[in-house]
């Protein structure tokens, strides 16, 4: 097992895996801002899940 | 003809094991065409390989080499990472991102569904393969092919022994997703937990929404991550093609023509990575079992995620969506849609399940963008 290789991965891990999910979250808002922007912002949805 | 009747002659000489090793690449080119036609495997992408597998591995051909019609086409298409791109502009023209658009919070498990990635990365580092193959095995998990030949060719060295490995295994395992999946999510789902019913309500996506879509993405995917902008703008490129509405002939151009002409290039150009003295390796095995690994813990981290989800949210999901995830559009999607149906007929998971698995198209794109960008950008 090499286990010097597995540490260096570590900080990979970490910058990618919570970079994935922190430009996703950024990406979530931006498109709720696009969808109430170009929709009309006082227009009622149905809400689901 | 000499050549090989001298190999016979001495059955342990270096040029006769490797004469070996090239029939064993037919077999192998045999057995893909074999899955491609008659089990109906990825066969796009599985039969050419197939063939590929056996054109270049006959001895003493000139498919292979400096003026080789293969090297040429993998130097053009492969090493400069022109296919793959290209074929993304077909991808985006095909999907649609309308359910996604309508409920934009389902990205979140397309974002855990990646996972397998990151898991497979430690993987492969403690059992020997250095941080920049590490890397390309792991990207298997993207389970896309597109995005592993890219991050691969842009990580390793044209000649390296684990490409073809990696390519042979990204497209493979896509195939194979309708028998990995279902076992992974049974056994971390409980029947209560697979009974939960999601009524799917439609919410209206204006066209502007959709045309400005693309665009923010890759600004937004560029901006953080630059190394990804050639992936993710050309998938989304294609994506604004289907959208504007005033490219019709383009938009079916690049979902059928475009796509089906690189994919058609792509599958005997990958050939020219799967030399018998380079593929049939040790190595290689280690590789297939690390994808496999990658695509199990993909499927994993989508539905705990899911999981945890539920522990805090007030309307409980069903946590099989969370393995829609995985970038294998739409074939993940119709397995979780399936599986909601056996568990109970009433339960309609489709347009869920696909929402999170166009996400996980976007967020795999990102996640060898990030990775390339430890490598590259710094």
């Amino acid at each position: 097992m090499h286990f010097d290789t597995f540490l260096e991965t570590l900080p990979i891990i970490a910058k990618g895996y919570g970079g994935v999910f922190a430009v996703t979250i950024v990406i979530i808002f931006m498109v709720k801002i696009l969808s109430a922007v170009t929709a009309g912002k006082n227009k009622k949805q149905p809400r689901g899940f | 003809m000499d050549a090989i009747i001298e190999m016979f002659q001495n059955p342990t000489s270096p040029e006769a094991i490797l004469l070996y090793k090239q029939v064993a690449m037919w077999i192998i080119g045999g057995v893909l065409i074999y899955l491609a036609i008659k089990k109906d495997m990825e066969p796009t992408l599985l039969l050419p390989m197939g063939f590929g597998a056996i054109l270049v591995n006959i001895p003493l051909t000139g498919v292979i080499g400096e003026e080789g019609v293969i090297s040429l086409l993998s130097r053009v298409g492969i090493d400069t990472e022109l296919f793959p791109l290209l074929l993304f502009i077909g991808i985006g023209a095909m999907i649609d991102f309308g359910p996604l658009l309508s409920n934009p919070k389902l990205m979140i498990f397309g974002a855990a569904a990646q996972f397998g990635i990151f898991f497979t990365l430690a993987a492969a580092a403690l059992f020997g393969f250095d941080l920049k193959e590490a890397a390309s095995i792991s990207i298997i998990g993207a389970a896309d092919g597109p995005t592993s030949i890219f991050v691969a060719s842009k990580l390793l060295d044209p000649d390296s022994n684990v490409f073809g490995a990696i390519i042979v295994a990204a497209y493979s395992y896509m195939a194979l997703v309708p028998i990995i999946q279902p076992p992974v999510i049974r056994l971390i789902t409980t029947k209560k937990e697979r009974l939960i019913r999601m009524p799917y309500v439609q919410k209206e996506v204006t066209k502007t929404t959709r045309i400005l879509f693309p665009i923010v993405i890759t600004i937004i995917a560029g901006l953080v991550s630059p190394e990804s902008v050639a992936l993710i703008g050309f998938l989304m490129f294609g994506n604004l093609i289907r959208e504007c509405g005033v490219l019709d002939s383009l938009s079916e151009t690049a979902q059928k023509v475009l796509a089906n002409l690189v994919t058609l290039l792509l599958g005997i150009t990958i050939a020219s990575k799967m030399q018998a003295e380079s593929f049939l390796t040790a190595d290689t095995l280690l590789i297939m079992g690390l994808g496999l690994v990658a695509f199990i813990f993909d499927t994993f981290g989508g539905v705990m995620f899911a999981k945890l989800y539920n522990i805090f949210a007030k309307n409980k999901i069903n946590p099989m969506i969370g393995a829609a995830g995985i970038s294998a559009f739409p074939m993940s999607a119709r397995v979780i849609h399936k599986m909601g149906l056996k568990e109970d007929p009433q339960n309609f998971l489709l347009m869920h399940a696909i929402g999170i698995n166009v996400s996980g198209q976007i967020a795999s794109v990102i996640a060898g963008g990030l990775i390339l960008s430890y490598f590259i950008g710094g």
